[in-house]
């Protein structure tokens, strides 16, 4: 008796979160500048951004020139940020904080883990992937996720053929239970996967930049989509943001493959960005005021950025308040931390009920946390 | 095999063993490893 394989085909049904997190607290002032601010360019005499560089955003904000690659989703209402965005935890430890973040407070699991089991389990063995190494702290607790640097190390491997593929599923059809269930979407998963075109070109004239290991990531997260595999949800890191020298020479380069690599990905995906979000975050900001070796210390508030199909673009949400009246930090040179007005928790709510959740399940992905999410999209 | 599954194969899976190319693999990825 044959079973069918029940991945999905209808493309309209299938939603993906890309979860892009910037390690090593990436400076939101710089990504997202407050050009218009004077104070920010008397904290910042050498590291400012300039008005005339930055690409406009409101009047108030100009992202960074090498971000440029993003003003196209801007201008078409694709790309919402929000600033002085992060958790509530004050420790200024790298690891404390994005394992805090990762696990959405102090809960067991990661927070995309939780929100994967919230929505019940995957029929696909590729519901949920990290490009890495080892799964990341996010992804913890998800009914099924898989972490790898490359879809080819997702298949039979150099054992596949015809022989061995037939043998294997021959074994599998004698099952009677889940086993000879989950083994049938995943023989059809590596069907699909070995159907894609992995070194082909991108569609709509997307360029990735492939000596870039996070553009392949994302190009190779777009091949999942377009392959119908049943991808809810990915994880892709961006490490080296941390900047306490020369932050310019550090954080410049990934800036540029950051918004080139975004930008590629949403002109691969076209009109299927319709279903596919991709928030970007990092564990918290960068001192205001910039340091005698040309870089910034760690901060609270940073810049987050939600872009993909439905969300209110073209516009930064939430709570700003400036950068007046900065107090100057304990015994720190650095003047100031830009504060956390926006709860990273407030940014997600709203995007992982735009993807299936509802609220006594989004309670559950963020416990103990009482909700004031922001309005990124119309009711 | 039988040390691998702690059981006699059954005639799939010798069948499978000598037919795919890579038995040992194959057996390995069988669902009655997998349950082991």
């Amino acid at each position: 008796m044959e079973i069918a394989a029940n991945l999905s085909t209808d493309r309209d049904a299938k939603q993906t979160l890309v979860v892009i997190f910037l390690r090593g607290a990436a400076d939101g002032l710089t990504l997202v500048a407050p050009v218009e601010d004077d104070n920010y360019h008397r904290y910042r005499p050498r590291l400012a951004v300039k008005k005339s560089e930055a690409v406009p955003l409101d009047g108030s904000f100009g992202l960074h020139p090498n971000l440029r690659p993003l003003e196209a989703a801007w201008k078409e209402g694709d790309l919402a940020i929000v600033h002085a965005a992060g958790g509530e935890s004050d420790s200024r430890s790298h690891f404390e904080a994005q394992d805090l973040m990762e696990h959405g407070g102090i809960a067991a699991g990661g927070w995309l883990g939780r929100y994967l089991r919230a929505k019940g389990p995957s029929q696909s063995p590729l519901g949920a992937v990290a490009l890495a190494p080892t799964l990341p702290d996010v992804l913890s607790g998800a009914p099924s996720a898989a972490a790898f640097l490359s879809l080819d190390e997702f298949g039979y491997g150099k054992r596949g053929g015809t022989a061995f593929d037939q043998q294997l599923q021959r074994l599998y059809e004698l099952e009677s239970d889940e086993m000879r269930h989950a083994a049938t979407n995943t023989f059809e998963a590596i069907r699909r996967i070995e159907s894609i075109d992995r070194h082909g070109s991108a569609e709509n004239g997307a360029t990735y930049d492939e000596k870039d290991d996070f553009a392949r990531g994302l190009r190779q997260v777009a091949q999942l989509i377009k392959a119908d595999v049943g991808l809810d949800a990915a994880s892709v890191d961006v490490g080296g943001w941390d900047s306490h020298f020369t932050q310019k020479t550090l954080i410049e380069p990934l800036m540029d493959r950051l918004g080139s690599g975004l930008a590629a990905f949403r002109q691969d995906l076209g009109s299927r960005m319709q279903s596919v979000t991709v928030v970007v975050m990092t564990e918290f900001g960068r001192t205001v005021q910039e340091n005698s070796a040309f870089g910034t210390d760690h901060g609270r508030g940073s810049a987050m950025f939600v872009l993909g199909g439905g969300v209110q673009g073209g516009r930064i949400h939430g709570a700003w308040q400036g950068l007046q009246s900065l107090e100057k930090r304990g015994s720190s040179e650095s003047y100031g931390d830009l504060p956390v007005l926006n709860n990273y928790r407030d940014i997600l709510a709203p995007v992982l009920l735009r993807h299936g959740l509802d609220a006594a399940q989004l309670g559950r992905v963020f416990p103990s946390f009482t909700f004031n999410p922001l309005p990124l999209y119309t009711a | 095999m039988a040390t691998l599954l702690n059981r006699q194969p059954n005639a799939t899976e010798s069948d499978g063993f000598l037919k795919s190319g890579d038995g040992l693999a194959l057996i390995l990825a069988s669902p009655a490893f997998q349950r082991c």
